[in-house]
């Protein structure tokens, strides 16, 4: 049987949950997306079609900071030597035109974040278990 | 452009676009999505990668 302090703490975070977001969800949100967003880095870096190094070099991920987000902002950073766009250069080269094939770059790395909401419950039930095992355990 | 955005409040399935992915995605989305993207009401994660939308959240 559990003692008075360990039940107020279990009671205070059961609590917790049922009005708002418990600490260990928001920590499961922030890893899970620090995680998925680095795989979609990792992705675009190996798969971004190269010709002069120049796009592969304007690959640009960024934090957003914004009060009540979390997340990023991954896009490619200004313009080539001729000063068309890098961000328009790498839209071309994934979607095509009616001359070259869309190599699909950008879309296949997306497709790799299908399911990141689940993920992320899975690792905040996997946080609130631990959380609830160590107040158990004092 | 990916924004990979998600709101910290009573939910967390509000997904945030900037302009350069609505306009990006503008090209190809349905009138619908297009609502979404735009900001007419909120569409989750699964929702938006399910519809083939290239940004996230």
């Amino acid at each position: 049987m559990w003692n008075d302090g360990i039940s107020k703490q279990l009671d205070g975070l059961l609590d917790s949950m049922g009005k708002e977001i418990p600490e260990e969800y928001i920590d499961a949100l922030k890893e899970v997306i620090d995680e998925e967003v680095g795989s979609y880095k990792q992705n675009i870096n190996g798969n971004v079609p190269i010709d002069t190094g120049g796009l592969k070099n304007s690959f640009t991920v960024e934090k957003i900071i914004k009060q009540n987000y979390y997340g990023y902002r991954a896009y490619f950073k200004g313009d080539n030597k001729n000063g068309v766009p890098n961000e328009k250069i790498a839209n071309i080269l994934n979607y095509g035109t009616e001359k070259i094939y869309g190599t699909f770059f950008i879309d296949r790395a997306i497709r790799k974040l299908k399911g990141m909401g689940k993920r992320i419950e899975k690792k905040a039930e996997k946080n609130i278990a631990k959380r609830i095992k160590e107040l158990q355990n004092g | 452009m990916l924004y990979v955005l998600c709101k910290i409040g009573a939910k967390v399935d509000v997904m945030d676009y900037g302009m350069n992915v609505i306009y990006d995605l503008m090209n190809y989305a349905t009138e619908a999505e297009s609502d979404a993207l735009s900001g007419n009401k909120s569409m989750g994660l699964d929702d938006m990668i399910k519809a083939g939308k290239g940004g996230v959240f």
